[in-house]
Protein backbone atom coordinates (compact mmCIF):
# COMPACT_ATOMS: atom_id res chain seq x y z
CA UNK A 1 0.00 0.00 0.00
CA UNK A 2 0.58 4.07 -0.40
CA UNK A 3 2.46 5.55 2.44
CA UNK A 4 2.43 8.98 2.28
CA UNK A 5 5.29 10.70 3.88
CA UNK A 6 6.26 14.65 2.49
CA UNK A 7 9.60 14.82 4.30
CA UNK A 8 12.70 16.89 2.16
CA UNK A 9 14.93 15.21 0.43
CA UNK A 10 18.11 15.68 -1.23
CA UNK A 11 18.33 14.84 -4.96
CA UNK A 12 21.02 14.72 -7.96
CA UNK A 13 19.84 15.60 -10.95
CA UNK A 14 20.26 16.79 -14.38
CA UNK A 15 18.95 19.77 -15.61
CA UNK A 16 18.93 20.08 -19.38
CA UNK A 17 16.82 23.19 -21.36
CA UNK A 18 13.01 21.80 -20.14
CA UNK A 19 14.01 18.65 -19.14
CA UNK A 20 14.84 17.63 -15.21
CA UNK A 21 15.97 14.03 -14.71
CA UNK A 22 16.62 13.08 -11.16
CA UNK A 23 19.30 10.22 -10.94
CA UNK A 24 19.67 9.65 -7.26
CA UNK A 25 18.16 10.86 -4.12
CA UNK A 26 18.93 10.77 -0.57
CA UNK A 27 16.39 10.38 2.69
CA UNK A 28 16.70 8.93 5.86
CA UNK A 29 20.75 8.85 5.44
CA UNK A 30 20.15 6.76 2.88
CA UNK A 31 20.97 7.10 -0.70
CA UNK A 32 18.64 5.34 -3.17
CA UNK A 33 19.83 5.37 -7.07
CA UNK A 34 17.03 5.58 -9.60
CA UNK A 35 16.73 3.33 -12.13
CA UNK A 36 13.81 4.75 -13.92
CA UNK A 37 11.58 7.42 -14.02
CA UNK A 38 8.03 5.57 -14.76
CA UNK A 39 5.98 8.91 -15.07
CA UNK A 40 6.27 12.77 -14.92
CA UNK A 41 3.60 15.10 -13.98
CA UNK A 42 3.22 18.83 -12.86
CA UNK A 43 0.60 20.14 -10.37
CA UNK A 44 -0.14 23.80 -9.49
CA UNK A 45 0.73 25.45 -6.11
CA UNK A 46 -0.19 29.23 -6.41
CA UNK A 47 1.45 30.55 -9.23
CA UNK A 48 4.42 27.96 -8.77
CA UNK A 49 4.65 24.33 -10.11
CA UNK A 50 5.48 21.28 -8.71
CA UNK A 51 7.29 18.60 -11.09
CA UNK A 52 5.99 15.18 -9.81
CA UNK A 53 7.67 11.84 -10.63
CA UNK A 54 7.52 8.39 -9.95
CA UNK A 55 10.14 6.79 -9.57
CA UNK A 56 12.23 3.05 -9.52
CA UNK A 57 14.89 2.64 -7.13
CA UNK A 58 17.59 -0.20 -8.12
CA UNK A 59 15.94 -2.68 -5.79
CA UNK A 60 12.50 -1.92 -7.56
CA UNK A 61 11.00 -0.09 -5.05
CA UNK A 62 8.46 2.69 -5.99
CA UNK A 63 8.68 6.62 -4.91
CA UNK A 64 6.91 9.53 -5.59
CA UNK A 65 9.30 12.69 -5.47
CA UNK A 66 8.32 16.03 -6.07
CA UNK A 67 10.40 19.49 -7.37
CA UNK A 68 8.93 22.61 -6.29
CA UNK A 69 9.52 25.49 -8.94
CA UNK A 70 8.70 28.03 -6.25
CA UNK A 71 12.32 27.07 -3.39
CA UNK A 72 14.30 24.61 -5.85
CA UNK A 73 13.81 22.04 -2.95
CA UNK A 74 12.84 18.16 -3.66
CA UNK A 75 10.43 16.16 -1.15
CA UNK A 76 9.49 12.23 -1.15
CA UNK A 77 5.91 12.16 -1.40
CA UNK A 78 5.03 8.42 -1.08
CA UNK A 79 6.20 5.26 -1.81
CA UNK A 80 5.02 1.96 -2.20
CA UNK A 81 5.46 -0.89 0.72
CA UNK B 1 -20.71 15.81 -47.69
CA UNK B 2 -17.75 14.43 -49.28
CA UNK B 3 -16.61 10.84 -47.32
CA UNK B 4 -14.96 11.40 -44.42
CA UNK B 5 -12.24 9.22 -42.30
CA UNK B 6 -12.59 9.48 -38.12
CA UNK B 7 -10.99 7.99 -35.70
CA UNK B 8 -12.04 7.18 -32.01
CA UNK B 9 -9.41 6.55 -29.80
CA UNK B 10 -10.91 5.52 -26.47
CA UNK B 11 -7.87 5.08 -23.99
CA UNK B 12 -8.57 1.18 -21.68
CA UNK B 13 -9.09 1.11 -18.00
CA UNK B 14 -7.18 4.80 -18.27
CA UNK B 15 -7.05 5.99 -14.73
CA UNK B 16 -6.20 2.41 -13.67
CA UNK B 17 -3.72 2.38 -16.42
CA UNK B 18 -1.86 5.23 -15.40
CA UNK B 19 -1.45 4.29 -12.03
CA UNK B 20 -0.08 1.19 -12.99
CA UNK B 21 2.32 2.55 -15.37
CA UNK B 22 3.62 5.16 -12.62
CA UNK B 23 3.77 2.56 -10.37
CA UNK B 24 5.07 -0.29 -11.79
CA UNK B 25 4.41 -2.79 -8.83
CA UNK B 26 0.69 -2.70 -9.45
CA UNK B 27 0.97 -4.19 -12.72
CA UNK B 28 -1.06 -6.84 -13.69
CA UNK B 29 -3.25 -6.60 -9.84
CA UNK B 30 -6.59 -5.80 -9.44
CA UNK B 31 -6.70 -1.92 -8.79
CA UNK B 32 -9.43 0.63 -7.92
CA UNK B 33 -9.13 4.07 -8.86
CA UNK B 34 -11.15 5.93 -6.40
CA UNK B 35 -11.59 9.77 -5.57
CA UNK B 36 -10.55 9.30 -1.71
CA UNK B 37 -9.58 5.48 -0.56
CA UNK B 38 -10.69 6.82 3.26
CA UNK B 39 -13.80 7.89 2.48
CA UNK B 40 -16.78 6.29 0.66
CA UNK B 41 -15.85 8.37 -2.96
CA UNK B 42 -17.19 5.93 -5.94
CA UNK B 43 -15.11 3.76 -7.87
CA UNK B 44 -13.87 6.30 -10.81
CA UNK B 45 -11.82 3.31 -12.99
CA UNK B 46 -11.32 0.12 -11.91
CA UNK B 47 -8.24 -1.84 -13.71
CA UNK B 48 -8.99 -4.63 -16.27
CA UNK B 49 -7.57 -7.07 -13.46
CA UNK B 50 -10.68 -5.91 -10.80
CA UNK B 51 -13.24 -6.06 -13.68
CA UNK B 52 -12.69 -9.85 -14.16
CA UNK B 53 -14.34 -9.71 -10.52
CA UNK B 54 -17.29 -7.97 -11.65
CA UNK B 55 -15.95 -4.17 -10.47
CA UNK B 56 -17.74 -1.33 -12.16
CA UNK B 57 -17.13 2.19 -12.65
CA UNK B 58 -19.41 4.15 -9.95
CA UNK B 59 -19.38 1.66 -7.37
CA UNK B 60 -18.81 2.72 -4.04
CA UNK B 61 -15.43 1.04 -2.45
CA UNK B 62 -17.23 -1.23 -0.01
CA UNK B 63 -18.94 -2.57 -3.15
CA UNK B 64 -15.68 -3.17 -5.10
CA UNK B 65 -14.18 -4.97 -2.22
CA UNK B 66 -16.37 -7.04 -1.41
CA UNK B 67 -16.26 -8.80 -5.02
CA UNK B 68 -12.68 -8.12 -5.63
CA UNK B 69 -11.21 -8.43 -2.11
CA UNK B 70 -7.28 -8.30 -3.21
CA UNK B 71 -8.53 -5.30 -4.81
CA UNK B 72 -5.52 -2.48 -4.27
CA UNK B 73 -7.09 1.21 -4.21
CA UNK B 74 -5.57 3.77 -5.24
CA UNK B 75 -6.24 7.53 -4.79
CA UNK B 76 -7.64 9.63 -7.89
CA UNK B 77 -4.35 11.91 -9.28
CA UNK B 78 -5.95 14.29 -11.54
CA UNK B 79 -2.95 16.08 -12.24
CA UNK B 80 -0.87 13.03 -13.70
CA UNK B 81 -4.38 11.67 -15.76
CA UNK B 82 -4.32 15.74 -17.18
CA UNK B 83 -0.81 15.46 -17.84
CA UNK B 84 -1.12 12.13 -19.70
CA UNK B 85 -4.25 13.09 -21.54
CA UNK B 86 -2.23 16.14 -22.72
CA UNK B 87 0.86 14.03 -23.66
CA UNK B 88 -1.58 11.89 -25.83
CA UNK B 89 -3.14 15.23 -27.36
CA UNK B 90 0.28 15.87 -28.64
CA UNK B 91 0.95 12.96 -30.40
CA UNK B 92 -2.64 12.98 -32.08
CA UNK B 93 -1.89 16.35 -33.18
CA UNK B 94 1.00 15.60 -34.99
CA UNK B 95 -0.92 13.22 -37.58
CA UNK B 96 -3.84 16.10 -37.79
CA UNK B 97 -4.83 19.71 -36.42
CA UNK B 98 -8.39 18.18 -36.17
CA UNK B 99 -8.25 16.39 -32.56
CA UNK B 100 -11.44 17.10 -30.38
CA UNK B 101 -10.81 15.82 -26.60
CA UNK B 102 -14.29 14.03 -26.00
CA UNK B 103 -13.39 13.36 -22.46
CA UNK B 104 -9.64 13.08 -20.34
CA UNK B 105 -9.31 9.94 -21.90
CA UNK B 106 -11.18 9.75 -25.46
CA UNK B 107 -10.52 11.84 -28.76
CA UNK B 108 -12.15 11.90 -32.38
CA UNK B 109 -9.63 12.69 -34.78
CA UNK B 110 -10.41 13.70 -38.44
CA UNK B 111 -7.94 12.20 -40.99
CA UNK B 112 -9.83 12.95 -44.02
CA UNK B 113 -6.59 13.28 -46.90
CA UNK B 114 -3.89 11.81 -44.49
CA UNK B 115 -2.99 8.85 -46.28
CA UNK B 116 -0.36 9.92 -48.77
CA UNK B 117 1.48 11.75 -45.49
CA UNK B 118 0.72 8.65 -43.39
CA UNK B 119 -0.61 5.47 -45.19
CA UNK B 120 -3.61 3.55 -44.61
CA UNK B 121 -6.13 4.52 -41.75
CA UNK B 122 -5.35 1.27 -40.29
CA UNK B 123 -1.47 2.12 -40.79
CA UNK B 124 -2.07 5.33 -38.71
CA UNK B 125 -4.00 3.81 -36.60
CA UNK B 126 -0.97 1.45 -35.60
CA UNK B 127 1.52 3.90 -35.26
CA UNK B 128 -0.79 6.28 -32.82
CA UNK B 129 -1.11 3.07 -30.38
CA UNK B 130 2.81 2.35 -30.97
CA UNK B 131 3.73 6.22 -30.10
CA UNK B 132 1.56 6.07 -26.93
CA UNK B 133 3.30 2.93 -25.63
CA UNK B 134 7.18 4.53 -26.68
CA UNK B 135 6.65 7.97 -25.80
CA UNK B 136 3.76 8.33 -22.76
CA UNK B 137 3.76 5.32 -21.25
CA UNK B 138 2.55 1.16 -21.13
CA UNK B 139 -0.86 2.47 -21.90
CA UNK B 140 -3.48 0.68 -24.70
CA UNK B 141 -6.49 2.09 -26.67
CA UNK B 142 -9.10 1.33 -28.62
CA UNK B 143 -9.42 2.83 -31.90
CA UNK B 144 -12.59 3.02 -34.47
CA UNK B 145 -11.92 4.11 -37.76
CA UNK B 146 -15.70 5.03 -39.78
CA UNK B 147 -17.03 7.91 -41.86
CA UNK B 148 -18.28 9.41 -39.19
CA UNK B 149 -18.26 10.27 -35.14
CA UNK B 150 -21.27 8.21 -33.99
CA UNK B 151 -19.77 4.83 -36.19
CA UNK B 152 -15.96 5.88 -35.42
CA UNK B 153 -16.62 5.65 -31.71
CA UNK B 154 -19.45 2.67 -32.15
CA UNK B 155 -16.37 0.60 -33.51
CA UNK B 156 -13.60 1.53 -30.75
CA UNK B 157 -16.61 -0.18 -28.36
CA UNK B 158 -16.90 -3.25 -30.49
CA UNK B 159 -13.83 -4.39 -29.22
CA UNK B 160 -11.38 -3.91 -25.70
CA UNK B 161 -8.62 -3.99 -24.69
CA UNK B 162 -6.42 -2.96 -27.30
CA UNK B 163 -8.90 -2.81 -30.32
CA UNK B 164 -8.60 -1.50 -33.80
CA UNK B 165 -12.26 -1.65 -35.95
CA UNK B 166 -12.76 -0.37 -39.04
CA UNK B 167 -16.80 -0.14 -40.23
CA UNK B 168 -16.32 1.15 -43.70
CA UNK B 169 -19.20 2.77 -45.79
CA UNK B 170 -20.30 -0.08 -47.05
CA UNK B 171 -20.33 -2.17 -44.15
CA UNK B 172 -22.69 0.47 -42.20
CA UNK B 173 -26.17 -1.02 -42.54
CA UNK B 174 -24.81 -4.62 -41.89
CA UNK B 175 -23.47 -3.82 -38.98
CA UNK B 176 -25.92 -1.45 -37.37
CA UNK B 177 -28.87 -4.45 -38.37
CA UNK B 178 -28.49 -6.41 -35.55
CA UNK B 179 -26.42 -3.54 -32.74
CA UNK B 180 -28.59 -2.50 -29.89
CA UNK B 181 -29.37 0.89 -29.54
CA UNK B 182 -28.26 1.64 -26.45
CA UNK B 183 -24.54 1.15 -27.99
CA UNK B 184 -24.72 4.32 -29.47
CA UNK B 185 -23.59 6.98 -28.17
CA UNK B 186 -26.35 9.37 -26.64
CA UNK B 187 -28.80 6.84 -26.84
CA UNK B 188 -29.23 6.64 -22.57
CA UNK B 189 -31.70 3.66 -20.56
CA UNK B 190 -34.42 6.10 -20.68
CA UNK B 191 -35.00 6.49 -24.51
CA UNK B 192 -33.50 2.28 -24.96
CA UNK B 193 -36.87 1.97 -22.19
CA UNK B 194 -39.37 3.74 -24.59
CA UNK B 195 -37.85 2.09 -27.97
CA UNK B 196 -38.50 -1.56 -26.03
CA UNK B 197 -42.13 -0.54 -25.08
CA UNK B 198 -42.51 -0.17 -28.88
CA UNK B 199 -40.72 -3.61 -29.64
CA UNK B 200 -37.14 -1.71 -31.06
CA UNK B 201 -34.39 -4.13 -30.26
CA UNK B 202 -31.91 -3.42 -32.84
CA UNK B 203 -30.51 -0.52 -34.60
CA UNK B 204 -31.92 -2.00 -37.89
CA UNK B 205 -35.66 -2.12 -36.20
CA UNK B 206 -35.36 1.24 -35.58
CA UNK B 207 -34.30 2.36 -39.11
CA UNK B 208 -37.66 1.23 -40.21
CA UNK B 209 -39.63 2.23 -37.42
CA UNK B 210 -42.01 5.15 -38.64
CA UNK B 211 -39.67 8.45 -38.38
CA UNK B 212 -43.41 10.30 -37.79
CA UNK B 213 -44.28 8.48 -34.76
CA UNK B 214 -40.65 8.70 -33.48
CA UNK B 215 -41.25 12.41 -34.02
CA UNK B 216 -44.36 12.72 -32.54
CA UNK B 217 -42.98 10.93 -29.26
CA UNK B 218 -39.42 12.80 -29.09
CA UNK B 219 -39.88 15.51 -31.23
CA UNK B 220 -36.78 16.71 -32.66
CA UNK B 221 -34.94 13.76 -30.99
CA UNK B 222 -37.14 11.23 -32.74
CA UNK B 223 -35.54 12.32 -36.29
CA UNK B 224 -32.12 12.37 -34.51
CA UNK B 225 -33.08 8.39 -33.36
CA UNK B 226 -33.86 7.34 -36.97
CA UNK B 227 -30.56 9.46 -38.73
CA UNK B 228 -28.44 7.46 -35.35
CA UNK B 229 -30.05 4.00 -36.51
CA UNK B 230 -29.38 4.51 -40.29
CA UNK B 231 -25.37 5.56 -38.83
CA UNK B 232 -25.48 9.12 -40.13
CA UNK B 233 -24.02 11.57 -38.39
CA UNK B 234 -22.41 14.59 -39.75
CA UNK B 235 -21.10 16.78 -36.58
CA UNK B 236 -17.49 18.09 -37.54
CA UNK B 237 -14.73 17.06 -35.34
CA UNK B 238 -14.50 20.00 -33.22
CA UNK B 239 -10.88 21.05 -31.89
CA UNK B 240 -10.91 23.73 -28.91
CA UNK B 241 -10.83 26.50 -30.70
CA UNK B 242 -14.02 25.26 -32.63
CA UNK B 243 -16.22 24.22 -28.97
CA UNK B 244 -18.92 25.97 -27.64
CA UNK B 245 -18.77 27.55 -24.57
CA UNK B 246 -19.69 26.02 -21.56
CA UNK B 247 -23.64 25.70 -20.45
CA UNK B 248 -23.29 25.06 -17.21
CA UNK B 249 -20.31 25.06 -14.31
CA UNK B 250 -21.09 23.10 -10.90
CA UNK B 251 -19.30 20.36 -8.18
CA UNK B 252 -20.28 17.87 -6.20
CA UNK B 253 -18.91 15.97 -3.49
CA UNK B 254 -19.20 13.09 -1.12
CA UNK B 255 -18.92 13.89 2.07
CA UNK B 256 -17.26 11.86 4.77
CA UNK B 257 -19.99 9.96 6.36
CA UNK B 258 -23.67 10.59 5.70
CA UNK B 259 -24.83 14.06 8.00
CA UNK B 260 -27.84 14.92 9.63
CA UNK B 261 -26.39 18.13 10.65
CA UNK B 262 -27.58 21.10 8.90
CA UNK B 263 -24.50 22.71 9.59
CA UNK B 264 -22.27 20.10 8.09
CA UNK B 265 -24.16 20.54 4.98
CA UNK B 266 -24.35 24.29 5.04
CA UNK B 267 -20.51 24.63 5.03
CA UNK B 268 -20.06 21.90 2.03
CA UNK B 269 -22.20 23.74 0.17
CA UNK B 270 -20.24 27.14 0.79
CA UNK B 271 -17.34 25.29 -0.28
CA UNK B 272 -19.06 23.83 -3.70
CA UNK B 273 -20.62 27.14 -4.26
CA UNK B 274 -17.18 29.01 -4.28
CA UNK B 275 -15.50 26.85 -6.37
CA UNK B 276 -18.27 27.33 -8.51
CA UNK B 277 -17.73 31.06 -8.47
CA UNK B 278 -14.30 31.10 -9.15
CA UNK B 279 -14.37 28.80 -11.80
CA UNK B 280 -17.06 31.33 -13.30
CA UNK B 281 -14.88 34.35 -12.50
CA UNK B 282 -12.08 32.73 -13.89
CA UNK B 283 -13.61 31.99 -17.68
CA UNK B 284 -15.37 35.62 -17.20
CA UNK B 285 -18.43 33.94 -17.46
CA UNK B 286 -21.61 34.55 -15.26
CA UNK B 287 -25.01 32.78 -14.42
CA UNK B 288 -28.45 33.25 -13.57
CA UNK B 289 -29.63 29.66 -12.24
CA UNK B 290 -28.88 27.79 -9.30
CA UNK B 291 -29.47 24.11 -9.13
CA UNK B 292 -28.72 22.42 -5.85
CA UNK B 293 -28.27 18.38 -5.64
CA UNK B 294 -28.53 16.40 -2.75
CA UNK B 295 -27.97 12.48 -2.45
CA UNK B 296 -29.84 10.74 0.37
CA UNK B 297 -28.38 8.27 2.21
CA UNK B 298 -30.59 5.36 0.68
CA UNK B 299 -29.16 7.24 -3.01
CA UNK B 300 -32.19 9.17 -3.74
CA UNK B 301 -31.49 12.26 -5.58
CA UNK B 302 -33.13 15.77 -5.49
CA UNK B 303 -32.59 17.98 -7.59
CA UNK B 304 -34.41 21.88 -7.29
CA UNK B 305 -33.45 25.06 -9.49
CA UNK B 306 -34.19 28.83 -8.72
CA UNK B 307 -33.25 31.34 -10.98
CA UNK B 308 -32.23 34.95 -10.33
CA UNK B 309 -33.13 38.62 -11.28
CA UNK B 310 -29.22 39.16 -12.62
CA UNK B 311 -26.07 37.20 -13.45
CA UNK B 312 -23.69 36.39 -10.35
CA UNK B 313 -21.08 34.80 -9.84
CA UNK B 314 -20.35 35.55 -6.51
CA UNK B 315 -19.96 32.48 -4.32
CA UNK B 316 -21.45 34.37 -1.74
CA UNK B 317 -24.74 34.83 -3.47
CA UNK B 318 -24.52 31.38 -4.93
CA UNK B 319 -24.30 30.16 -1.61
CA UNK B 320 -27.19 31.84 -0.13
CA UNK B 321 -29.41 30.69 -3.01
CA UNK B 322 -28.71 27.39 -2.72
CA UNK B 323 -28.83 27.32 0.99
CA UNK B 324 -32.12 28.74 0.82
CA UNK B 325 -33.21 25.66 -1.06
CA UNK B 326 -31.56 23.78 1.25
CA UNK B 327 -33.45 25.31 4.00
CA UNK B 328 -36.74 23.55 2.41
CA UNK B 329 -34.96 20.07 2.69
CA UNK B 330 -35.37 18.54 6.37
CA UNK B 331 -31.76 17.13 7.05
CA UNK B 332 -32.16 15.98 10.59
CA UNK B 333 -34.30 13.13 9.47
CA UNK B 334 -33.37 12.33 6.00
CA UNK B 335 -30.00 13.06 6.12
CA UNK B 336 -27.90 13.60 3.61
CA UNK B 337 -24.84 11.57 1.33
CA UNK B 338 -24.12 13.90 -1.41
CA UNK B 339 -24.31 17.89 -1.86
CA UNK B 340 -23.94 19.67 -5.42
CA UNK B 341 -24.65 22.88 -6.67
CA UNK B 342 -24.25 23.95 -10.20
CA UNK B 343 -25.07 27.99 -12.23
CA UNK B 344 -26.66 27.29 -16.01
CA UNK B 345 -28.13 30.07 -17.84
CA UNK B 346 -24.38 31.48 -18.73
CA UNK B 347 -23.42 34.70 -19.87
CA UNK B 348 -19.96 34.86 -21.36
CA UNK B 349 -17.17 37.66 -20.95
CA UNK B 350 -19.87 39.19 -18.57
CA UNK B 351 -17.23 40.57 -16.08
CA UNK B 352 -18.33 44.02 -15.81
CA UNK B 353 -18.04 45.70 -12.96
CA UNK B 354 -21.36 47.14 -11.20
CA UNK B 355 -22.10 50.76 -11.16
CA UNK B 356 -23.29 50.55 -7.54
CA UNK B 357 -20.78 50.83 -4.70
CA UNK B 358 -21.81 48.38 -2.29
CA UNK B 359 -21.81 45.99 -5.05
CA UNK B 360 -18.39 47.59 -6.67
CA UNK B 361 -16.50 46.69 -3.43
CA UNK B 362 -18.01 43.46 -2.98
CA UNK B 363 -16.99 42.58 -6.63
CA UNK B 364 -13.40 44.32 -5.70
CA UNK B 365 -12.72 42.06 -2.79
CA UNK B 366 -13.67 39.21 -4.84
CA UNK B 367 -10.68 39.97 -7.44
CA UNK B 368 -8.26 40.54 -5.02
CA UNK B 369 -9.24 37.50 -3.29
CA UNK B 370 -8.80 36.10 -6.85
CA UNK B 371 -5.33 37.26 -7.13
CA UNK B 372 -4.09 35.76 -3.68
CA UNK B 373 -5.09 32.33 -4.24
CA UNK B 374 -4.08 32.86 -8.01
CA UNK B 375 -0.12 33.10 -6.56
CA UNK B 376 -0.97 31.26 -3.41
CA UNK B 377 -3.29 28.52 -4.29
CA UNK B 378 -6.69 27.85 -3.71
CA UNK B 379 -8.43 28.32 -0.72
CA UNK B 380 -5.31 30.44 0.70
CA UNK B 381 -8.06 33.36 1.39
CA UNK B 382 -11.34 32.30 2.32
CA UNK B 383 -14.35 32.51 4.95
CA UNK B 384 -14.06 31.92 7.73
CA UNK B 385 -16.37 28.94 7.74
CA UNK B 386 -14.25 27.16 5.78
CA UNK B 387 -10.87 28.00 7.14
CA UNK B 388 -12.18 25.71 10.08
CA UNK B 389 -11.69 22.42 8.11
CA UNK B 390 -10.64 21.28 4.66
CA UNK B 391 -14.30 19.74 3.62
CA UNK B 392 -12.91 19.01 -0.28
CA UNK B 393 -9.79 17.66 -2.17
CA UNK B 394 -9.07 19.34 -5.02
CA UNK B 395 -7.23 16.06 -6.66
CA UNK B 396 -10.67 15.07 -8.47
CA UNK B 397 -11.20 14.96 -12.16
CA UNK B 398 -13.97 13.85 -13.64
CA UNK B 399 -14.46 11.42 -16.69
CA UNK B 400 -15.98 14.12 -19.02
CA UNK B 401 -12.80 16.61 -18.33
CA UNK B 402 -11.76 18.60 -21.51
CA UNK B 403 -9.28 20.99 -22.15
CA UNK B 404 -11.31 24.46 -23.56
CA UNK B 405 -8.70 26.00 -24.35
CA UNK B 406 -4.87 25.60 -25.65
CA UNK B 407 -2.62 24.22 -23.19
CA UNK B 408 0.34 21.89 -23.02
CA UNK B 409 1.67 19.27 -21.16
CA UNK B 410 3.33 20.85 -18.28
CA UNK B 411 1.39 23.72 -18.66
CA UNK B 412 -2.12 22.48 -16.15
Amino acid sequence: MYQNIAEPIEVLAVFNKKQIKPLSFKWRQRVYKIARVTQQWSSPAGKYKLYHFGIVDTSDNFFEICYSEEDFGWSILQTWT
Amino acid sequence: MAERTILHIDMNAFFASVAQATNPLLKGKPVLVAGNPNSRGVITCPSYEARKYGVKTGMTIPEGKKLCPPAIIVHCDAHNYVTTSLKLREIYEQFTPLVENFSVDEAFLDITGTERLFGKPTDLAQKIKRRIRDEVADLTCSIGIAPNKLLAKLASHMQKPDGLVVISEERVTEVLEKTPPEELCGIGPKLTYYLKVWGIRTCGELARFPVKILEKRFGKVGRYLHQMAKGEDDSPVAPYFYQEPAKSMGHSCTLKEDTYDREVARRYLLQLSEQVARRLRNDSCQGKTITLIIRKPDFVTLCEQTTLKRFTADGGLIYQTANRVLDKYSIETQGVRLVGVSVSNLAHKASQLSLFWEERKRQLALMAMDKINDRYGNFTISWGRLQLENLHTNNLISPAWRPHKKIFYGDN
